[in-house]
């Protein structure tokens, strides 16, 4: 049959399916590998720039300029290719494009744990250390808890935007839902098919998670004082990335 | 005079080229009251905070109840810093503090904002804790309030939390930083009669207050000061006649 | 591959070629930061129009177009658009409308937060010493927007400059697509990319710094009563 003359030839989409399906597991498993480690990179970084060490501030303030200054794409090619040759390090394809989110949603990440760290008010620290708390103990049961409902709707729109960026991580062949699409496309000669499905796919899950954070923001705002302020809970235009 | 239970020797703090306490002498007995007034940015807040090393002291040392405590800093020996750190906890534990915007701890109910420091700091079982929590909160009127959050609780219920949570650890003084100072008005008296029946049960206070009634009718000594030292200090009697030029015309300014 | 040799002289060598690329990279921002401009500002007012479909269809085109993969319109723009309705898009053409479409999405917010961060009592006010509707809006809720809107919009501009690297991927003769071609004839990749991620730092780093010296001047001798 010859579906040459359909506007949009739903066929071919049909036959890769499951490599379609299967590409988009492997974007979904990128994206949240990627900012499971940038969390844990972030505090880290956050709680080092809050550090009382002008040496720990600095390293942690040139990280954070690092990488929220490269962009996505060279930093993905500078870990894929430029390592393997200079260091003699090879990371497989996968984990290549994991270490490159997880080190650039970091870099944004810690400015956002930074700030919900300073938005808990001086007094609670002070009300926490009157009580006879140790420093770990402040921080640990008063001042993350509360930065913690702050950074929620950022973190969750960094979640979002690391969806987006995962598609770049096709240039270095990881097989996820773009990289699927361009073999795909070229095979059936159907990009228009191709290329508007995997944007499909991709705007199904922003929009799901989307709607997941502002769940959690208003279960959140329910009894925090401390959320109110960060529920307005607006994107930072700065992540155009992917 | 009963036994001494605080003293504060040359106590001095600066923020930069700013000085905020300066040559600071208190000795305060067991069961005083000692309110602090002065005109606002004399720092009277500071002394509070400078007692329980909250903000430390860069001069001078605190003696709680025979232990001398002197802030130590090492701009390289962060080991000593982490050491003299893990110190203050038990100098704080010993010490009740109630802040002017009352700092309960919003993520947590009313009773939870109690049992933190009786479990963490104290050591004692949730279950104890809970208990203790809950006299505490029922004497100040609180028996209701007990899983409130913060949020749904008025100025005045949220200061009496944090007098319960202060309370609950048994402190052998308690400092009040202008408690009632953020209040409406018609909940001050009751914050105020709180602080009253403590006094009369006769625990020891330092209380930084606005409030003159009180302070001349509750307090054993009034500290007058002005610019970062204190001006005088004597019997509500004797400040109310003191010739001291700059306390007359506080107080002139205020009692009218 | 021990004993790795590093060869930065590529770098200076190919310094003139990647200074070419960077050229290209920034009018193929400049030129998508237009669009974005242009599409953000028919967004934002569609959001603002009195009529309720408007709204809706404008909120639906901007969460459409910021959902969607930058590299993923790219795509769909060059290779899927022009093929299905036979437009002849250059590569530079496509990476334009690519950035112009996901930054016209984030312009779109842009423009609507500046404009209701003003005080609605300004307008009231404004309204109130007898001004016309628009003449409240063009002298005194504008100006005030403005403030908030340009160091916003540097900030996109930022985001779409990053963005713009992945147009080499179609063929534009960017600063990465020289970087790429350099770095396969002289296999020196860590060289290349470390110097063309050092570049966009630089770059990235002194436009921040740029918004934020013009957000202390917008923001100079400005008292909210």
């Amino acid at each position: 049959m010859d579906n040459s003359q359909l506007f949009f030839d739903f066929a071919p989409i049909w036959q890769a399916r499951t490599l379609l399906l299967e590409g988009f597991g492997i974007a979904m498993f990128s994206a949240v590998a990627g900012i499971f480690f940038a969390i844990l990179l972030g505090l880290i970084v956050a709680l080092m720039r809050l550090s009382r060490y002008r040496a720990l501030r600095a390293i942690a303030f040139t990280y954070t300029q690092l990488f929220r200054g490269v962009p996505l794409y060279v930093l993905v090619l500078w870990i894929y290719f430029g390592l393997v040759y200079a260091v003699g390090i090879d990371i497989p394809r996968i984990p290549s494009g994991i270490i490159a989110l997880a080190l650039l949603n970091s870099g944004y990440l810690s400015e956002t744990f930074r700030s919900g760290i300073l938005a808990v008010e001086k007094g609670q620290r002070e009300a926490g250390e009157a009580l006879g708390l140790r420093p770990w103990q402040v921080s640990r049961f008063i001042v993350l808890p509360q930065a913690g409902r702050i950074v929620v709707p950022p973190t969750g729109n960094q979640f979002v935007d690391a969806i987006k960026d995962s598609a770049i991580l096709s240039i270095i062949g990881v097989p996820e839902l773009m990289k699927v699409a361009q073999e795909q496309a070229n095979m059936y000669y159907r990009p228009f098919e191709f290329y508007t499905v995997a944007g499909l796919l991709y705007l199904i899950a922003v929009i799901i998670v989307s709607k997941g954070i502002s769940k959690l923001e208003q279960r959140l705002a329910r009894f925090s004082r401390a959320s109110k302020e960060a529920s307005s809970g607006e994107r930072r235009p700065s992540e155009v990335g992917g | 005079m009963s036994e001494t239970l605080l003293q504060l020797r040359n106590v001095g703090k600066r923020f930069g080229d700013h000085v905020v306490l300066k040559d600071i002498n208190l000795d305060i007995a067991k069961g005083e009251v000692v309110c602090v007034i002065g005109p606002s940015g004399s720092g009277k807040s500071t002394l509070l905070r400078c007692i329980n090393f909250i903000a430390p002291p860069e001069e001078g040392e605190v003696i709680f109840e025979g232990r001398t405590w002197k802030r130590f800093h090492s701009a390289f020996n962060f080991i000593a810093n982490r050491k003299y750190e893990a110190k203050l906890p038990t100098l704080r534990a010993e010490i009740g503090m109630v802040f002017q915007h009352f700092n309960v701890f919003p993520h947590m109910t009313a009773i939870e904002n109690v049992v933190l420091g009786l479990t963490k700091v104290r050591g004692n079982t949730r279950n104890v804790a809970r208990e203790i929590a809950e006299r505490s909160l029922r004497q100040v009127g609180l028996g209701d309030k007990l899983d409130q959050y913060p949020e749904k609780l008025s100025g005045g219920q949220k200061q009496r939390v944090a007098i319960a949570r202060a309370l609950a650890l048994n402190p052998k003084v308690m400092l009040f930083d202008e408690v009632t100072s953020a209040l409406d008005p018609e909940l001050v008296t009751g914050i105020l009669d709180e602080m009253r029946r403590l006094a009369s049960d006769g625990m020891t206070m330092v209380v930084v207050t606005h409030e003159m009634n009180f302070a001349f009718q509750v307090a054993t000594r009034i500290v007058f000061m002005d610019a970062g030292r204190i001006v005088t200090i004597g019997t509500p009697e004797e400040i109310r006649n003191t010739t001291e030029p700059r306390a007359r015309a506080f107080l002139s300014s205020i009692l009218g | 591959m021990d004993g790795y040799q590093y060869n930065w002289n590529v770098v200076w060598q190919s310094l003139p070629e990647l200074r070419q690329g960077l050229i290209i990279t920034l009018q193929v921002s400049i030129m998508g930061m237009s669009l974005a401009i242009v599409f953000g500002l028919l967004c934002a007012i569609g959001r603002l129009s009195q009529y309720g479909y408007i709204r809706k269809f404008s909120v639906a085109v901007i969460d459409f177009s910021r959902s969607i993969p930058l590299f993923v319109l790219l795509f769909w723009v060059y290779y899927g658009l022009s093929l299905k309705f036979s437009i002849n898009l250059t590569a530079f053409q496509a990476g334009a409308i690519a950035l112009g479409i996901t930054g016209g999405a984030y312009m779109a917010e842009v423009f609507r937060g500046g404009i209701n961060a003003v005080d609605f009592g300004q307008r009231e006010a404004a309204l109130a010493i007898g001004l016309t509707q628009s003449k409240a809006f063009n002298l005194v809720v504008l100006p005030q927007a403005i403030r908030i809107i340009v160091p916003q919009a540097v900030n996109v501009y930022v985001g779409l400059l990053k963005g713009a690297t992945i147009v080499s991927v179609i063929g534009v003769a960017d600063m990465i697509y020289v970087a790429q071609y350099i770095s396969l004839n002289s296999f020196t990749p860590f060289e290349m990319y470390s110097a063309v991620g050092v570049a966009f730092i630089a770059l990235t780093v002194s436009i921040a710094g740029l918004a934020f010296l013009l957000e202390a001047k917008l923001n100079k001798g400005r008292s909210r009563g």
